[in-house]
């Protein structure tokens, strides 16, 4: 059986992603802080839950360790915790910037980096960033999410050209706002994408077992949006 | 020319490569300038040869960052330019990047460029610019300095988001994003690196090395009232190394 690892898998598009790769026949790891969501998940899927906050170098060192022991073997990873700060970089103080940086880029680039060995005694396997489309068009929104975002994106495309003679592929998916998701299930609270509607977890999780499995075996280092067009053209406001 | 009279700048990371070359066509252009390294030793014959003020700070020690601006507002009698210029480059894939390597990429090259901006937002009134230093890296990722690449993609998503936030209070932001430049980046995580055998490198399409004194220039034109609606662009200085998935032979081609 293959072997997938899922950071932040208790929730939203994380969620989706344990429940899928669980579906199509992988055994699956994933982390989370929410011991009780953990749980939940893990009994619906048949996945295994393992506690760990992704501000948290040791423990997510750990996580990757104590995965392949339970999987036997690796060959998916999809680094997805995160989370989303909200308003002006001027106003961003240090410790939020440094939470934000050490979730979205350091604990990627240090989970890809645990994996690698793994990934190659597997003969290869995927690495997933789940990015944002903020990394290719920025939010004024979230302009610090932003910044470390296209940070990640660069993270997955370094990671695939770096591992492409492992038969290592890695990609970035940059989501637009995902319900559920990060934001909270509210619509009202998010502007919907180009076509009027948002995408949902499950959808963000086809793109990821189409990544993780053989028909994109010639998919690597590259930053897909799905974003229903959003970042295609410039957005204008309604005509009056 | 004076395009930059009256206007005080402060440049961090100025006592060698592109930092140095910024503080020298700034004063060359009119401006005060102050500019900030680790080194006074490295600083004092810039000094001496511009009149700009030296500050020892070193860019990974938060409270140096707010002491320096203090600092430069103090000498200055205020501040108009902010070159957050001071980084560090290191060398490997990122298989075999060490925590210490990615935290002080990191902490150097893009937090102590948002630190900086905070620091200095107080004191930057309209008409006021900063430009950061991106990398051509930042635009297309190099296996060879895969964590760098990283956090200079992450800075020019910061001039984007900047520009947007500050553009409103007459504040532009923009980025120049360099090629490999001589003289250049000699600074590696952890200590100073040998100054790199120029005759060795990969020629871009123009066949010429980027000097330093080229990016000064881009820089300079981005302070200058002339960029007055050049706001949240990353201006790429690589002699078209990027422009093409192999432009890096096309000069070796073409010279043969």
């Amino acid at each position: 059986m293959k072997g997938a690892f899922v950071t932040g898998g208790t929730a939203g598009i994380g969620r989706a992603c344990v429940e899928r790769l669980a579906a199509d026949g992988y055994g699956v790891c994933f982390t989370g802080r929410d011991a009780d969501r953990g749980a939940a998940v893990a009994a619906a899927t048949g996945a295994t839950f393992i506690a760990a906050d992704a501000r948290d170098r040791a423990a997510s060192d750990a996580a990757v360790e104590r995965a392949v022991a339970i999987l036997g073997r690796l060959d998916a990873v999809v680094v997805n915790a995160g989370h989303l700060v909200h308003g002006p970089i001027a106003e961003a103080s240090e410790e939020v910037l440094r939470n934000l940086f050490e979730v979205h880029l350091t604990n990627p680039f240090r989970t890809g980096r645990a994996a690698i060995a793994a990934l190659r005694a597997a003969g290869g396997g995927s690495i997933v960033v789940i990015s944002s489309e903020c990394a290719i068009r920025g939010s004024h929104r979230l302009p610090a999410y932003s910044v470390a975002k296209a940070g990640s994106a660069m993270l997955a495309e370094l990671f695939g050209a770096e591992l492409a003679r492992d038969g290592i592929r890695a990609n970035a998916l940059c989501p637009t706002n995902t319900l559920p998701g990060m934001a909270g299930d509210d619509p009202a609270t998010w502007k919907p994408t180009r076509s009027g509607t948002f995408p949902s977890g499950a959808d963000i999780a086809n793109a990821v077992a189409w990544l993780c499995s053989d028909e994109a075996r010639h998919v690597s280092g590259a930053t897909i949006r799905i974003d229903g067009a959003n970042g295609a053209a410039m957005i204008l406001p309604p005509a009056s | 020319m004076n395009r930059l009279e009256h206007r005080r700048a402060l440049v961090t990371g100025g006592t060698s490569g592109i930092g140095a070359a910024a503080v020298r066509r700034l004063v060359a252009e009119g401006a005060r300038v102050a500019f900030t390294g680790r080194d006074p030793q490295r600083a004092g014959g810039i000094a001496e040869e511009t009149g700009a003020t030296f500050i020892t700070a070193d860019v990974r020690d938060p409270a140096a960052i707010r002491r320096s601006v203090a600092a430069a507002v103090d000498a200055l009698g205020g501040l108009d330019i902010l070159v957050p210029n001071a980084g560090v480059l290191h060398h490997g894939p990122l298989g075999e990047t060490t925590d210490a390597a990615w935290d002080a990429l990191l902490e150097t090259n893009l937090l102590a460029p948002i630190l900086y901006v905070q620091a200095a937002l107080p004191h930057l009134g309209a008409g006021s610019s900063v430009v950061l230093i991106g990398s051509d890296g930042s635009v297309w990722g190099e296996i060879e300095i895969a964590a760098y690449c990283v956090t200079k993609r992450a800075v020019h998503m910061l001039t984007r988001m900047l520009a947007v936030e500050l553009g409103p209070r007459g504040i532009r932001v923009n980025a120049v994003c360099p090629g490999d430049t001589a003289p250049g980046m000699v600074t590696g995580v952890g200590d100073r690196a040998a100054l790199p055998d120029v005759s060795t490198w990969t020629k871009p399409p123009t066949g010429i090395t980027v000097h330093a004194d080229e990016i000064a220039a881009a820089i300079a034109f981005l302070v200058s009232d002339d960029a007055r609606s050049t706001n949240g662009t990353e201006l790429l200085i690589d002699g078209g190394m990027k422009a093409a998935l192999r432009a890096n032979t096309v000069w070796a081609e073409a010279s043969r």
